[in-house]
């Protein structure tokens, strides 16, 4: 998997980069739009982080340009301008995601993941599987080591999404996001109240944990199997 | 040079009015003049010929009973006539010229045509300014008789009428030029002053100038009032992003101080991997904490500046409230509180469905936040007097009353809470937005019995 990251801020091209080398993709940088420009038509890439602010050719121009010439990589804009009408105007110039600065880079990584997964057209699963804890997304049950587990809905959806990014790191704004459907900060520990909630079901009789909190950052399931 | 001074001065309107005033002002002054001219010359005209017309009447009558010599008896009595008797070959018999006419030739006389006769003919004398009338007519013995009138007095009359009236003019149109140019500079005051105002605003950068308004009340007082009008809603505005940016700035150092102290302390320590991971986790929230503030804090100048773009919508409150209740549910749940919902059905507003639900959530943070184990949470709506009323009650501790005047303030925090987590824009947030949807806040509270937060406004209406 390759992804181009178009940026003209060092620093931030810099720990997106490393970040995704981390998560085990190949990444490449551009500075400019025109740079970016010329690296699309050399090479495939599965997915793209843009920038709109870029010097001269900024990041609009550049999507609209590479969509013109049928080039479908998937696009996460990046800005500054979190009005809705600048989220349109990014959405209708031909990205698929839009992300706000600033952002965390685990939420970034878990955009670009489900865009590629968009685009790679995989049917969805009827079933997920993380190490010995399953998930039938038909019956809705829930079995760690043949356990059965009572969820309540949200309990349920907290799960999938935590298992559909399993070894992610998830913040909370995300998981309100997906979790609830609609983005609230809220001041109470609502999101972290239903984490220990699904936590007490999932890992309290079992010795091996799966559900970790990341302080600062957020929560992310691991397979304990499996050396994340 | 002169020329473009010239120029300009007559693309000014005031110029404009100002001549196009003069210029009517002389027009009709001129037709004016040119009837009552018209009529004192023809009045005088017909008084000359009516005395002419006596005179010939009476001479002929001398003629018919006594010939010449009756009539050189009669110029006696006439002697301010010129008085001719000639015969059928227009040879003089008879003729008498009184003294100032003495000079005039005999020739000119009879030069008057035959089919001038029963006319009056005018004759200037060479040399001099004196004017004459003559009449003249065939007698029954084919002699000629011509009675003639000196009209110099008359014409001097009407062209001292011609020059007095050129002489009175010229001042007149002058006047009338300036009493225009004081007249439409008068109406256009108001303009001129609204240039000069806006002029000032441009240059200075002054908001707070305002235009003096004019005494008359006609269309361009009213635009006066517009603009002065329009001028504080534009320094309100202005006044308001001055103000969000100040508190934007003040709200951040302290979060910005414990960001910056975190890592300096952390850096300064001996190097431990642990002690680095704490700081950096503070780190992170620290920023988080800053990331939200600067948003709700945008959000709340946006809404009070009247710049917020509302997403409006018929909005369902039951649902709303419903799912307000159901976030909040395991929170409630694991703090013993209970949540209770009751919902008069069937209300809607109209109005950004994300952004009510965040007025609501906010205050049901706070309510679950500030009520104790056991305590409980009622959240209500009802339709009452075309509105919609949303409630959020608790019975938890309470706000003092000297305090409650100032929850809506940005970064309040009741004196017995300033250690509790909290951003403390909670309440203002709810309230720009609530008033930016055109509704109204209220909150009563006693302390240590519970508080009761309202959201008012206006029913949806399907038209």
């Amino acid at each position: 998997m390759r992804i181009l990251v178009v940026e003209d801020d060092r620093k931030i091209a810099s720990f997106i980069i490393k970040g995704l080398k981390q998560a085990g993709y190949a990444a490449d940088h551009a500075a400019t739009g025109e740079e970016a420009y010329l690296m699309a038509q050399v090479s495939t890439y599965d997915a793209a982080v843009v920038d709109i602010l870029l010097p001269k050719m900024d990041g609009l121009s550049l999507i609209e340009k590479l969509r013109k010439e049928k080039i479908n990589t998937p696009v996460i804009i990046l800005s500054a301008k979190r009005s809705v009408d600048d989220r349109i105007k990014g959405l209708r110039a031909g990205g698929d995601d839009y992300l706000t600065k600033p952002f965390s880079f685990s939420e970034l990584l878990v955009r670009i993941q489900a865009l590629m997964r968009r685009a790679s057209m995989t049917s969805s699963p009827v079933k997920l599987t993380v190490g010995d804890l399953t998930m039938d997304l038909l019956t809705r049950k829930v079995k760690r080591e043949e356990t059965e587990i009572e969820l309540m809905p949200r309990e349920f959806s907290l799960l999938e999404y935590l298992m559909r990014n399993a070894g992610n790191v998830l913040s909370k704004t995300v998981i309100m996001e997906h979790v609830w459907g609609y983005d609230f900060d809220p001041q109470t520990n609502v999101v972290d109240v239903l984490v220990s909630r699904l936590r007490s079901k999932i890992d309290r009789d079992f010795d091996k944990k799966m559900i970790y909190t990341i302080r600062g950052v957020g929560y992310v399931l691991r397979d304990p199997q499996k050396n994340q | 040079m002169f020329s473009g001074i010239l120029r300009k001065i007559s693309k000014k309107i005031n110029f404009r009015l100002s001549a196009i005033f003069s210029l009517i002002f002389i027009l009709s002054s001129l037709f004016l003049f040119g009837i009552i001219y018209a009529l004192l010359a023809s009045f005088l005209l017909r008084e000359d010929a009516q005395i002419l017309r006596l005179k010939i009447l009476e001479f002929w009558a001398h003629y018919q009973s006594g010939g010449v010599s009756r009539v050189m008896r009669e110029v006696n009595e006439n002697r301010s006539f010129i008085v001719r008797v000639a015969d059928g070959w227009n040879n003089t018999l008879y003729l008498w010229l009184p003294v100032q006419l003495q000079g005039l030739d005999v020739e000119r006389l009879k030069l008057i045509e035959t089919k001038k006769y029963g006319q009056l003919v005018r004759l200037k004398m060479d040399g001099s300014k004196y004017t004459m009338e003559i009449a003249s007519i065939k007698l029954s013995d084919g002699n000629i008789l011509q009675i003639g009138m000196d009209i110099t007095a008359r014409d001097r009359i009407l062209r001292r009428v011609r020059v007095t009236f050129v002489f009175a003019l010229l001042p007149l149109v002058v006047l009338s030029f300036l009493i225009g140019s004081y007249l439409s500079a008068r109406s256009l005051k108001p303009i001129s002053n609204l240039s000069s105002t806006v002029k000032s605003v441009i240059d200075t950068g002054k908001i707070n100038t305002r235009i003096s308004p004019s005494i008359t009340k006609n269309e361009l007082g009213d635009l006066v009032v517009l603009f002065n009008r329009m001028l504080e809603k534009i320094e309100l505005l202005v006044e308001g992003m001055r103000r969000a940016l100040d508190s934007v700035a003040h709200d951040l150092r302290t979060p910005m101080t414990r960001l910056r102290g975190t890592a300096e302390m952390a850096l300064k320590g001996p190097p431990n991997a642990r002690t680095y991971s704490e700081a950096l986790a503070d780190c992170m929230e620290e920023s988080e904490h800053i990331i939200t503030m600067l948003n709700t804090i945008m959000d709340i100048a946006e809404a009070e500046t009247g710049t917020m773009k509302l997403d409006r919508a018929e909005v369902k409150i039951s649902t709303l409230i419903e799912e307000c209740a159901e976030l909040y549910s395991y929170v409630a749940e694991e703090k013993g509180i209970s949540i209770h919902t009751s919902v008069q059905e069937d209300i809607s507003v109209f109005a950004d469905k994300g952004r009510i639900r965040r007025a609501i959530l906010n205050l049901l943070d706070n309510a679950v936040k500030y009520t104790s184990r056991g305590g409980r949470v009622d959240i209500g709506a009802s339709a009452r007097d075309n509105k919609a009323v949303i409630s959020v009650k608790d019975n938890g501790v309470g706000i003092e009353e000297d305090e409650l005047p100032n929850i809506w303030e940005r970064l309040y925090r009741g004196k017995e809470h300033r250690s509790t987590s909290g951003l403390g824009l909670g309440l203002s947030f709810v309230k720009a937005i609530v008033l930016a949807h055109g509704g109204e806040v209220e909150a009563t509270s006693k302390l240590r019995e519970g508080s009761n937060f309202t959201i008012v406004l206006a029913l949806y209406r399907e038209v």
